[in-house]
């Protein structure tokens, strides 16, 4: 079991615990959007050299008011702990538990634009029947894809991205 | 010196023991003890003379064969005097061989040595061709690939773009229902 995992199960158990893990782990992937979105939010966070009231602080004043205590309180739990560096690979890991204790798998799907509430159910149907069962979609808007739709569902990669075609190209080239 | 045996002069006035017997006796004792000296001590006494005369023989006869080599070794050298000018011209002559050889063999590793280093020189510049005709390759399929990036970013609108979507939508259902 690896580090990231035994976090997201000790996360997971707290979410349980107080009651509202969706709100949790909606919270939590917001901050994992965030932190993949900012270098430098990132990088303070896993520096070892800054003390921990530092970091928390930043913590807190980032989370203050957007989210739950229990958020904040996981984040700050990681952070302090020196795995701020894993931070987002921890999130992750909690979500895909999250979903798969309420019975359903958890894909990651990037977007040059956001998608639509009918190609959101379109795209968990369809989804769902490649993977045999219910499936929750975490959307990312991010747009060095280009155009279309990349899915990571488990270990499987559905790349339909104009980034991926225009690599294809460029290794053809 | 006289004297003395006139001084010893026996009681019947001449030289001889006054008993003519003790001559008598005392002769046959001389002579018997003069015999068996003969008899037993003569033999010893001759193999011992034949003993040294044949060491001295011996050793007579070996110095004659010494000499006798010494005057063959002397002789060989002698008559050996006039090869010395022929060793010396066959040594000249097998170094001068070997001088030839070692230029040959010189001139040949140089040639051959030579023709590696342009050999290797020749792959260093095919290989340092390839690899800047790989690195512009790289670069170019990059510019192109930026440049790609941008120009179908740039055409993409929102239309199209939820046309992207759908239609990655859609092969997923094709794909899923295909499983079935």
């Amino acid at each position: 079991m690896s580090i990231s995992t035994s976090y997201a199960e000790a996360i997971h158990a707290v979410a349980s615990a107080e009651g509202d893990v969706a709100r949790t782990r909606n919270e939590l992937l917001a901050f994992a959007q965030a932190l993949q979105q900012n270098d430098q939010l990132r990088s303070t966070l896993a520096n070892a050299l800054l003390p921990a009231d530092t970091r928390n602080q930043i913590v807190d004043d980032l989370l203050s008011g957007k989210a739950s205590d229990v958020t904040r309180a996981i984040i700050g739990l990681v952070v302090n702990a020196g795995r701020g560096r894993d931070l987002d690979e921890i999130i992750n890991e909690f979500a895909v538990r999250a979903a798969t204790s309420s019975g359903k798998r958890l894909a990651f799907v990037r977007t040059a634009v956001p998608l639509t509430p009918e190609q959101e159910k379109r795209l968990a149907a369809a989804l769902a029947q490649q993977a045999g069962g219910p499936v929750e979609l975490q959307t990312e808007i991010d747009p060095s894809v280009v155009g279309g739709v990349v899915t990571t569902l488990g270990d499987n990669v559905i790349d339909g991205t104009i980034r991926s075609r225009i690599n294809k190209m460029r290794e053809a080239l | 010196m006289l004297l003395p045996i006139f001084a010893a002069e026996g009681p019947n006035g001449g030289q001889l023991p006054a008993d003519i017997n003790e001559v008598y006796w005392g002769s046959l004792a001389f002579f018997v003890i003069v015999g068996i000296l003969v008899w037993k001590a003569g033999p010893a006494v001759v193999k011992a003379m034949e003993g040294r005369t044949d060491r001295i023989q011996r050793e007579f006869d070996e110095a004659m064969l010494a000499r006798t080599e010494a005057e063959a070794v002397l002789a060989a050298t002698s008559d050996g005097a006039p090869d010395v000018s022929a060793e010396s011209n066959r040594i000249a002559e097998e170094a001068a061989q070997t001088a030839t050889r070692l230029r040959v063999d010189t001139a040949a590793r140089a040639r051959a040595e030579a023709e590696a280093m342009k050999e290797r020189a020749t792959l260093d510049i095919q290989n340092q061709t390839r690899q800047a005709l790989a690195d512009l390759r790289e670069e170019i399929s990059s510019l192109t690939k930026s440049a790609t990036e941008a120009l179908v970013a740039a055409q993409l609108d929102a239309n199209s773009q939820s046309g992207l979507i759908d239609s990655y939508i859609s092969s997923l259902e094709t794909t899923g229902s295909q499983g079935r």
